[in-house]
């Protein structure tokens, strides 16, 4: 392997481990420790260690904004609106969250408290009532009584008039708390939507805060600037942005995995693929094209979603975690209930439920002992959760145990298949990348429900996502709305690229790539459809309308809501593999491969079993595995 | 017997051919209305037209898609790439724009039954009569808009070039209509070829057939366990409509629930004759109302097919007005009735079951529209539904200001409500003290306020303005809604039906109805 000349480190906080990827001028080390989630710093600090990677360049996938919001553990958020609006978090849009719910419930949002402030603008931006220098003092001491730690301030039409949020938030920073505008935090020409990204920043602000202050602090002094963390749409922003934009981050891990399937979907050149990524609880996936995964506006962490660009991943309740049980109809399922990490699945054998993983064990897909070794599997214990689970669904363990497979398989075929459906594809199309815990045991199933011939499987698929934060790109963005004005969008143009050509040359970035795109509709729409802003992007439009809708009709008005400019750049040169010839196949004949003992050009024949530290890959009958020349295997179905 | 394994990955595999028909008819669709408000359903069903997989969006379309797909079934002869159309009130139908597209799958070229139907019901924004949109109360339904009878709509895939001309002719916005019944058609041709596939790869399509049965047999077996655990009972009620019945006299909706083990029936005898409004509920939008209850008493990730209501003996008398004839309006069945409906169900159930139900809710969808005045300038005519209190319930409080039932759409942001009509919102807030007080309180309603900035007319269908939503187990009733409108300081309250003209300057006030109570306030 050639060497990268700058010590640097991708680390991915995950709810178990926390996993470490080193490349360096000495070459390269992973490393895989728990978790700590009291204080996930530690975990971050001990997996540098464990990689021997103190002084290296960190790049960071974490979950601690995540966990703030799906814990309902955030900062206390008060919420300053327009006066009348006040209640604009509950109300949300008016829906419930279940259809068919008895009790119908729409989840608490999450600002605890709001003060309406007495200003109006119209839907053109111009003042109906002033802002009072009177009411900011009445509003910041009525805040400050409420004692938030951190305040979202969120105004009718604020994202065409910036002048009244940016007044109160100069007068609210007074309170020694983070400010956080609705207009820099998305500019999404929405209220609810808008207002509910400013709280999510606040919310997650102090947590963020704090968490990075505590890696930095174990970091050598030299280093701490150079620490990046991973947003959650595959790009990687300065640790200095994300005081600015905290929420950003909050689909770092997942947003990691991606880029590490989209780095060996562009080295490989897999025109399509999908992410494959299973862990204990639930499987995310992604559709990638031409090395790219298509983000999308919004973000979901849970119920809660927000104006914050992210990667398009679709999630199921399916892992190697995930309970297997029979419901009221006689039918078996798998998840979305888990066993988690304690007491885990029956073969953990601290009394837990019969799991997935129960059922990969009992049918030899996965080793005794996991972890190479050093975490044995109680086959007993799983054993007899089986029988008892059999005996109610009146069948055998073994045709349990291969129907539990095959149900989990078809829950994330139907996430995979809407996931392609969504971008205009059939899954057939593309290659899956297998990875995390239990990606590369279930993929071979899943992609014969598809009809998938091809997948993937990288080297060391349990660490891939600390692969992905060490790969992604440095990123950094600026948009400004445009609606409503006879629109001049040069200088616009030329304004967001001066900005963010800054950001990335303070971060140190080299060959940075800039592209401005237009987020445009036909004039009363509700949905925009972006492209590229050219000479002739109004053509383009009206191409890109026709190949996702159906139909374009070009004499109607077009109007521009937003413009957008992304940059990206690399701050050291890639050092990247080249992936050399393709090297002779020799066929491995065994049904029991270990991984590291498998030299480029070696083909595993199915039915196999392929183990490694950090996963195990399962090849069934009528499939072959290759390793390629970068150690990846490359799986193929032969009939 | 179909296996537990066979019976969820079947589950799986059909309930995401809905899915991905719905997804394409969304994405592929021109209207904000289908977009955006996602306001439509896409199903499988079997060759006799009994509903096997859901994508569940619009509970009202849940009872009423499989009486539509029957309508198909008696009228008409499908052959392998032809889609039926149909938006007949009184044939399956929920209300007029509410247009549904059916396509047989037939399991070879020369079959001569369709082994499955896909259909795709969706709202459009306008399919004629005398005002846009189709949805204003009408005196029959030839003034709401087009009535389209089961008839070949596409023949070999391609649509019957007469059959179009005559639909678009008579619709406003003709290129919008016909780009949406594009997207519709693009959600079946995707159906079917999914569905081709599936049998290919599970022993043919009468095989598939057989596990679509099977699959149906397995709702049945869920609903029978989960009203199986409910006490045995009977209990019969009566609730006021607010509206007078062609006769004169006040309308209400009469039930009587009788569980017994497994089973249930629910029998509408004694309600009223229909109405001189736009409230009369197609047979449909009553199946819907008590599918909807069935399914609300099974436990979450129940599939939705039509085994739900093997179980239930359903009698909806001739001649009232949950059994809508021919020429009858119906618009407001949709949107009003069916929540009065629900009600009444909730209410019967609560007696039998006062730990299980909550009390009911708003009941109401709170319809309204405004549009230009002939006198000032002109713009699109704006409609929204509008949230209430939900009842409190034994597991606590009613939620405040959320939509229920029947219905789920979003409510339009106040910046694009501003952005695109000329008005200005003065407040959004939840309605202070309008939940039934309750050992479990009701859930407050909503108020919102509007000034008008040019001259417009309002039109508002809505109930419980006069009857408020009734508390259970002691809890007691909601505060009635109440719309005003405001006029150099004065306020004038306007009828719950019926229209308003709107000067410059005038302000609108909405008050949404508070839930019922639950438990005896402490």
């Amino acid at each position: 392997m050639p060497r990268r000349s700058q010590p640097t480190v991708g680390v991915d906080t995950g709810g178990t481990f926390t996993d470490a990827v080193y490349e360096g001028p000495d070459g390269r080390r992973l490393a895989k420790v728990p978790s700590t989630p009291a204080a996930p710093a530690e975990g971050f600090l001990a997996a540098l260690d464990a990689a021997d990677a103190r002084d290296a360049r960190v790049r960071h996938g974490t979950t601690v904004g995540t966990n703030a919001v799906l814990t309902r553990g955030g900062a206390r958020v008060v919420l300053v609106t327009t006066a009348g609006f006040e209640d604009l978090p509950w109300l949300g849009r008016g829906t419930r969250d279940d259809l068919h719910a008895l009790a119908p419930e729409r989840a608490a949002p999450l600002a605890a408290a709001s003060v309406g402030v007495r200003e109006r603008v119209d839907a053109r931006g111009k003042v109906v009532e002033p802002l009072a220098a009177a009411e900011v003092e009445r509003v910041v001491a009525r805040v400050a009584r409420l004692r938030p730690a951190a305040v979202a301030v969120c105004l009718l039409h604020g994202v065409r008039h910036g002048g009244h949020e940016r007044t109160l938030a100069r007068a609210l920073r007074r309170l020694d708390v983070p400010v956080f505008t609705s207009r820099e935090a998305g500019a999404d020409p929405r209220e609810g939507e808008r207002g509910a990204t400013a709280v999510l920043h606040a919310y997650v602000a102090p947590a963020m805060r704090r968490y990075l202050e505590a890696v930095r602090s174990g970091l050598p002094r030299a280093r701490r600037a150079a620490l990046t963390v991973m947003r959650s749409d595959g790009g990687r922003m300065a640790v200095r942005e994300v005081a600015a934009q905290p929420a950003r981050t909050l689909l770092s891990g997942p947003a990691a995995g991606v880029a590490a399937a989209q780095d060996l979907a562009r080295r490989h050149g897999i025109a399509r693929a999908l992410s494959f990524d299973v862990g204990g609880t639930s499987t995310d996936v992604a559709w990638i094209e031409d090395g790219e995964a298509p983000t999308r506006a919004e973000l979901r962490v849970g119920v809660h979603a927000a104006s914050v660009p992210s990667v398009g991943i679709e999630t199921v309740g399916a892992g190697g975690g995930s309970l297997v049980w029979i419901d009221t109809g006689g039918a078996l399922r798998v998840g979305p209930q888990s066993a988690g990490a304690d007491p885990g699945p029956a073969c953990y054998g601290r009394g837990g439920p019969f799991a997935l993983t129960d059922a990969w064990l009992l049918r030899g897909r996965i080793p005794d002992a996991l972890l190479a070794g050093a975490f044995p599997l109680d086959r007993a214990a799983a054993q007899q959760a089986a029988r008892v689970l059999a005996a109610e669904a009146g069948m055998g363990v073994r045709a349990l145990c291969d129907g539990a497979v095959r149900v989990a398989a078809a829950a994330t075929a139907r996430a995979l298949r809407l996931a392609s459906v969504a971008h205009g594809h059939d899954p057939r199309d593309a290659a899956l990348v297998a990875f995390g815990g239990a990606g590369p045991v279930l993929a071979a199933d899943t992609a014969e429900r598809l009809g998938v011939r091809e997948l993937w499987v990288p080297p060391s698929p349990g660490t891939f996502a600390a692969e992905g934060a060490l790969r992604a790109p440095l990123c950094a963005d600026a948009a400004e709305v445009v609606a409503g004005r006879r629109a001049q969008l040069a200088p616009v143009r030329k304004r967001l690229e001066a900005r963010v050509r800054a950001t990335l040359t303070r971060e140190g970035a080299h060959g940075i790539r800039l592209a401005a795109d237009v987020d445009a509709r036909y004039a009363g729409q509700a949905f925009t459809v972006s492209v590229p802003l050219t000479k002739g992007w109004r053509e383009a439009f009206h191409a890109r309308h026709a190949a996702r809708y159906g139909f374009a009709t070009p004499e109607r008005r077009v109007e521009v809501v937003r413009v957008r400019v992304h940059g990206q750049g690399r701050e050291s040169p890639l050092d990247e593999a080249p992936l050399g010839r393709a090297p002779r196949t020799r066929v491995v004949d065994s049904r029991r491969a270990l991984r590291e003992k498998l030299v480029p050009g070696a083909r595993v024949v199915g039915p196999a079993r392929i183990d490694e530290h950090s996963g195990t890959t399962w090849v069934p009958g009528g499939w072959q595995a290759d390793v390629r020349a970068d150690g990846a295997l490359r799986l193929r179905r032969t009939r | 017997m179909t296996s537990a394994i066979d019976l969820a990955l079947t589950r799986d595999l059909l309930e995401s051919i809905a899915d991905e028909m719905a997804a394409v008819c969304m994405r592929t669709a021109v209207s904000p209305n289908i977009k955006d408000r996602r306001d439509l359903s896409a199903a499988v069903f079997d060759g006799r037209g009994a509903m096997v997989a859901h994508a569940a969006h619009i509970p009202v379309h849940l009872g009423a898609m499989p009486l539509s797909v029957r309508a198909v079934l008696e009228d008409l002869t499908l052959r392998p790439g032809d889609v039926a159309l149909l938006n007949d009130p009184y044939r399956g139908g929920t209300h007029l724009p509410d247009i549904t597209a059916v396509r047989g799958v037939f399991a070879s070229p020369n079959a001569k039954q369709p082994t499955f139907l896909v259909a795709v019901r969706a709202h459009h924004a306008d399919v004629g009569g005398v005002e846009p949109g189709s949805m204003a109360p009408q005196k029959d339904v030839q003034a709401e808009g087009l009535r389209i009878p089961p008839l070949v709509w596409m023949r070999g895939g391609v649509p019957d070039p007469a059959v179009q001309a005559l639909l678009l002719a008579n619709m406003r916005d003709p290129e919008q209509r016909a780009a949406d019944l594009a997207a519709q058609a693009g959600a079946l041709a995707l159906g079917e070829q999914r569905l081709h596939a599936l049998a290919a790869g599970t022993r043919g399509m009468a095989a598939l057939a057989r596990r679509g049965r099977a699959l149906v047999r397995y709702a049945t077996r869920i609903a029978s366990r989960a009203l199986g655990e409910l006490p045995d009972g009977r209990a019969r009620l009566r609730i006021p409509l607010e509206v007078p019945t062609l006769a004169g006299d006040p309308a209400h909706v009469e039930v009587e629930l009788l569980k017994r083990g497994a089973r249930l029936r629910v029998d509408f005898a004694g309600t009223s004759g229909p109405v001189a409004e736009s409230l009369n509920a197609p047979a449909a939008v009553t199946r819907s109302a008590v599918y909807y209850l069935v399914r609300c008493l099974c436990p979450a990730e129940t599939p939705t097919n039509d085994g739900l209501l093997a179980d239930v003996d359903l009698r909806i008398p001739d001649g009232s007005l949950l059994a809508a004839v021919a020429p009858q309006p119906v618009a407001g069945g949709n949107v009003e009735t069916s929540q009065r409906v629900v009600d009444a169900l909730w209410l019967a159930a609560a007696k039998l079951w006062p730990t299980t139900m909550p009390a009911p809710g708003a009941g109401t969808m709170s319809n309204w529209t405004f549009g230009p005045e002939p006198d000032g300038p002109s713009f699109a005519t704006y409609y929204e539904t509008l949230p209430g209190g939900a009842g409190g319930g034994p597991e606590g409080p009613g939620h405040d200001a959320i939509q229920q039932h029947m219905t789920n759409t979003r409510s339009t942001p106040v910046e694009v409500l501003e952005a695109q009509w000329p008005v200005r919102v003065e407040a959004m807030r939840v309605r202070a003290r309008s939940g039934g007080a309750g050992r479990h309180r009701g859930g407050h309603g909503l108020v919102r306020e509007l000034r008008f900035l040019v001259p417009a007319r309002v039109g508002l269908l809505m109930t419980r303005h006069a009857e408020p939503a009734p508390g259970v187990a002691g809890g007691r009733p909601g505060r009635v809604g109440r719309v005003s409108r405001v006029r150099d300081g004065r306020r004038t309250t306007l009828p719950a039906r019926g229209s308003a003209r709107m000067e410059p300057g005038d302000i609108l006030r909405i008050e949404t109805p508070g839930g019922g109570g639950w438990g005896r306030p402490g």
